[in-house]
């Protein structure tokens, strides 16, 4: 093998200087899409049997849920059906945003909470943020994603109140207060601990109990 | 009592959707995506930067070089090349410049990469990208010589010698110092004419 002085001769003052690699990782505006696009998308038949979420114009991959996250869902559910009523609860159904976010965002919080019935809502829409007293996501894998894109997705919208419920952590993670763009109060509930939602405060769970 | 806590501050990647050639080619003919406007580079869809008046004249004035020493019929501008079947389902580069061990002519598909003599980009604000990203591709894909040259940092960083996946011997030269490509060693041109 040539060494490089043989393979690169050099007639300036200076030698060469090895370059070293940029330390600082850019990345590069890659492709996005929106709502619209992904209809396409899914009449083109490319996406296959897999199921995305649309987050910031980028298609994530549905975790497939297994069977912790299955159980601790349906003890939310059921908990939640308790305090708010069957009509007023949905399961993994997708959301609308604020305008600026609508377009390159399609969350589909595990569960939320309505302000009204879920036969209230005009046929073929979604619920808008105003309508929604509560969003949470049961969350292993993708904790780090849920407590900083999805909260700011959420707070932006003005989402009254945030929950993560942290299958490995064994807590909860309470967001409330949305300004700016941001939960101002943001309260971390361990197993032993009771929590209750902002829409019905003398309503309390032991945090276990979902961890059952 | 609960504890109030700190949001994570650092930077987090959304695991994405990725793309592969067969995939982009069905993206297109449906209308979704116009490859023109894209690059595919480890699955995903990169925007190719809107070349502005500094790119295209450094550009310009390499393929001359390149056309004078090698020969037009064997220099190809901006050419989707093959890579090693590991990444050829996942990235289709476009490069700005290769020069071919044959007339193109003689291509009857993409030129793979044993077809190279030599692959250029011609980089400002797609710097980190070429020195990183493209880099690890052509290095694993055995691409003999690959040149960056670094619009902003008036240079050109020169990775010749691939070995088992990575350039090991990689340096830039500055624009009053004079470089030659592998497969013509005795021709030699000065950093600074191609950054004129």
């Amino acid at each position: 093998m040539r060494s490089v002085s043989e393979s690169y001769s050099v007639r300036g003052e200076c030698m060469p200087i090895a370059a070293e690699t940029p330390e600082e990782a850019v990345a590069l505006p890659h492709k996005l899409w929106t709502r619209d696009e992904c209809v396409a998308l899914e009449r083109s038949g490319l996406l296959g049997m897999e199921r995305y979420e649309l987050i910031e114009g980028d298609l994530v991959p549905q975790m497939a849920k297994n069977p912790p996250h299955t159980r601790a869902l349906r003890l939310l559910i059921l908990w939640l059906q308790t305090v708010f009523g069957g009509d007023f609860v949905l399961q993994e159904a997708s959301i609308d945003l604020r305008p600026e976010d609508q377009p390159t965002s399609e969350p589909e919080p595990d569960a939320l909470v309505l302000t009204l019935s879920f036969l209230d809502l005009e046929p073929g829409a979604r619920p808008r943020p105003d309508q929604l007293r509560l969003v949470m996501e049961v969350s292993s894998s993708t904790l780090t994603v849920d407590r900083t894109i999805k909260a700011r997705l959420y707070a932006r919208s003005g989402i009254v109140e945030y929950w993560i419920l942290d299958l490995e952590g064994r807590r909860m993670i309470v967001h409330r207060d949305p300004i700016d763009g941001a939960y101002r109060s943001i309260e971390i509930y361990s197993e032993q601990e009771c929590v209750s939602t902002l829409a019905a405060l003398d309503r309390t769970i032991r945090v276990a109990d979902l961890l059952k | 009592m609960p504890v109030a806590i700190e949001i994570p501050q650092e930077a987090v990647a959304l695991p994405h959707k990725l793309w592969t050639r067969n995939e982009c080619a069905v993206l297109e003919r449906s209308g979704l995506v116009d490859l023109e406007r894209y690059e595919l580079i480890d699955g995903e869809l990169i925007q190719k930067m809107g070349k502005n008046h500094p790119h295209t004249r450094a550009l310009r004035l390499l393929m001359s070089w390149l056309e004078d020493r090698f020969g037009r019929d064997y220099c190809l501008q901006e050419s989707a090349i093959d890579l090693r079947s590991e990444d050829h389902p996942t990235s289709e580069p476009e490069p700005d410049a290769v020069v071919l061990n044959g007339p193109f002519l003689a291509l009857s598909a993409q030129p793979r990469p044993a077809e190279l003599r030599l692959v250029v980009e011609v980089s400002s604000s797609t710097l980190y990208h070429d020195l990183v990203t493209k880099r690890n591709l052509y290095a694993r894909s055995g691409i003999v010589d690959y040149w960056v040259l670094d619009l902003e940092g008036r240079r050109l960083i020169v990775h010749p010698d691939p070995s088992e996946g990575v350039f090991l011997s990689i340096q830039a030269f500055q624009e009053h110092e004079f470089v030659s490509a592998l497969a013509v060693p005795d021709h030699e041109i000065r950093v600074g004419e191609l950054l004129r």
